[in-house]
């Protein structure tokens, strides 16, 4: 790792390795499972850079390694050029963190008094975090709201908070761990806007298993599953991997119990598939998603497969590929 | 380090100073928002003293190691007061920023952790301020008689008290990072804590091994200091020597909370398992 690889880049993780030992009833074992296997990446000094992946993909832990809170079992990072593990302290100096969850906040407080209690944690003086507290309570649009304890606040507004709360020392570098996860669509947006506002000052590193948000706001993006970065570039490239493919959606009106995975399974196994999916709407419908080269063959086929298990189709819809889909290609399995 | 020019930070004692103050703050802000732990504070110990009072009225012990009953249990139930204010306040720091959430935030902060319980700790000390004067009342209600020579020997011996109860909630801090249940080894020592340090019966009437184990309790020492000055009218001269061994045995826990601190923080966070709650 070079020093101007380091300064290009505010992060870089080499060959990030982590193992959880399982836990068993008391001190036994069960075994280990490797969370993180052997990531590397650099985030560009000054953009947005999302870590995307399904639930359990190994995110979190990638940016727990990252902000020191959790040590690698091999491999190394660098973040604002100060290594993780023997630069402990600096490293910390230079991050804002905003981990996911409801909790993190003191909730008998005001959101004014988190944001002056953290900014004391951090060294500031008084003056720096009265003026700090009042900039990063307008970045959020919480001002309005300064006064009042957080245990009010709605879920949309303590996340917002959170953004708040990792910006009160005004660190050159930001780690958002799902910041948008359970918000409302319009509090989502909100902060969406708050987190594009912050480049080209900072530098943020995002995970969030919202693809369309990744598409929004971040420059580049690594998909990471099973533990493993399984596609990177900028949005645009990844999407490019299915540039050629097609996305078919067939929505069913009817339950389908036990059927629906033999359906899945014929309908990935036709000529031309590079992956199927299928969900359960909130309607109680059921979708099946395809990707695929020929959308008119594939269609054929499918159709034929749901007529053959007696299933009547509601709706079908063919679109251009999304990153889901480059997930769904590269993995062979949906996102969620 | 910072991307914004107007940001200024404390120097390292400063810094330390503000997260301690900053925290005893907002702890004593989060503690009185609770009108119910207002009313139940001075009430736990005044409770506690009457029932041990009535105890000892009972089995016909109006004198207890050359003096009354009430005063000497007064002066106990100020180390009770201490012990429970502190430790639990002091050790149970980390166990309670777990609660919250925010004990990711605050380990990612470049504050001091000691700063912080200690933060903690002094709160916890403000917060047992109205139990004492209750105790005060009852105990002079119950017949405790004060015999004061050296009022700098009552506040050394106070001080020494606190202290003392700090130091080992210190080093009880470590055991809550090390275990998400630190508080049921506390718990379970609470009692014998009470009973060892002298607290409720003379340690001259435990028995041997008993008496040996306490003497590394620093509150076993400075409560016979505290009774010596309030009870007894000794001086700052006639108590030093449990002055110093209180001292003593406080910076063994602090230098066993300070090791215990790095060290669990370091394993913490190679099991991955800090901010589990």
């Amino acid at each position: 790792m070079t020093s101007s690889h380091q300064q290009a880049n505010a992060i870089v993780a080499e060959r990030l390795h982590r193992v959880y030992a399982k836990k068993g009833r008391w001190l036994r074992s069960q075994g280990e499972v490797v969370a993180v296997e052997e990531i590397s990446f650099a985030v560009p000094t000054g953009t947005i850079f999302g870590l995307l992946g399904p639930n359990g993909a190994g995110k979190t832990t990638t940016i727990k390694m990252l902000s020191t809170l959790l040590l690698p079992t091999s491999g190394s990072a660098t973040v604002g050029g100060h290594d993780i593990v023997r630069d402990e302290r600096q490293v910390r100096r230079q991050l804002g963190v905003v981990l996911g969850g409801d909790r993190g906040l003191y909730d008998k407080l005001s959101a004014r008094d988190n944001l002056v209690y953290f900014g004391t944690l951090y060294g500031m003086d008084a003056p720096s975090i009265k003026r700090r507290a009042n900039e990063v309570l307008e970045l959020v649009k919480l001002q309005d709201r300064a006064a009042e304890r957080v245990e009010g606040f709605s879920r949309g507004m303590k996340q917002r908070l959170h953004l708040a709360k990792s910006l009160i020392h005004d660190p050159p570098i930001l780690i958002l761990d799902e910041p948008t996860i359970g918000l409302d669509p319009n509090a989502a947006v909100d902060l969406r806007e708050a987190i594009a506002a912050l480049v080209p000052d900072h530098t943020v590193l995002l995970t969030t298993h919202y693809m369309h948000e990744a598409d929004l706001l971040c420059r580049e993006i690594a998909i990471v599953d099973h533990g493993r970065i399984v596609a990177r570039g900028t949005p645009r490239e990844v999407k490019g991997l299915v540039a050629e493919d097609r996305r078919i959606e067939i929505t069913i009106n009817q339950a389908l119990d036990g059927t629906a995975a033999t359906i899945e399974r014929e309908i990935a196994t036709l000529p031309g598939v590079r992956g199927a999916s299928r969900e359960v709407l909130e309607t109680g419908e059921t979708r099946f998603t395809i990707l695929c080269a020929e959308p008119t063959l594939t269609l054929d086929g499918a159709l034929a497969a749901l007529r053959a298990h007696g299933v009547a189709v509601s709706a079908v819809e063919v679109a251009e590929p999304t990153l889901e889909d480059a997930f769904l290609a590269i993995t062979g399995r949906s996102f969620e | 380090m910072s991307a914004h020019p107007g940001v200024r930070y404390l120097s390292p004692a400063g810094h330390w100073w503000a997260t301690m103050t900053a925290t005893l703050r907002s702890q004593l802000f989060i503690d009185t928002t609770y009108l119910i732990s207002i009313i139940r504070q001075p009430l736990g110990g005044a409770i506690f003293f009457l029932l041990m009072w009535i105890t000892y009225q009972a089995s016909g012990q109006s004198v207890v190691a050359g003096t009354s009953a009430a005063g000497f249990l007064l002066i106990g139930q100020v180390g009770v007061e201490a012990w429970g204010s502190t430790i639990w306040a002091s050790g149970y720091a980390i166990q309670h920023e777990r609660s919250l959430g925010t004990i990711g935030a605050l380990f990612l902060s470049p504050a001091s952790r000691v700063a912080v319980i200690l933060g903690y700790g002094v709160s916890g000390f403000l917060w047992s301020l109205p139990s004492l004067l209750v105790l005060l009342i009852l105990g002079l209600i119950a017949g405790a008689r004060f015999a004061v020579a050296d009022p700098l020997a009552v506040l050394a011996a106070l001080v020494a008290v606190y202290g003392g109860s700090l130091a080992v909630g210190f080093a009880f801090a470590s055991a809550f990072i090390l275990s998400r249940r630190g508080n049921l080894i506390a718990n379970a020592l609470q009692t014998p804590i009470h009973l060892l340090a002298g607290f409720l019966v003379p340690r001259s009437s435990l028995p041997e091994v008993f008496q040996a184990i306490s003497n590394v309790i620093p509150a076993a020492h400075s409560i016979d200091a505290l009774r010596a000055s309030t009870l007894n009218g000794a001086s700052l001269g006639d108590i030093w020597p449990s002055l110093a061994a209180t001292l003593a045995t406080s910076l063994g826990f602090v230098v066993i909370g300070a090791w215990g601190l790095r060290r669990v923080e370091f394993a913490a966070r190679r099991s991955g398992s800090l901010e589990l709650y």
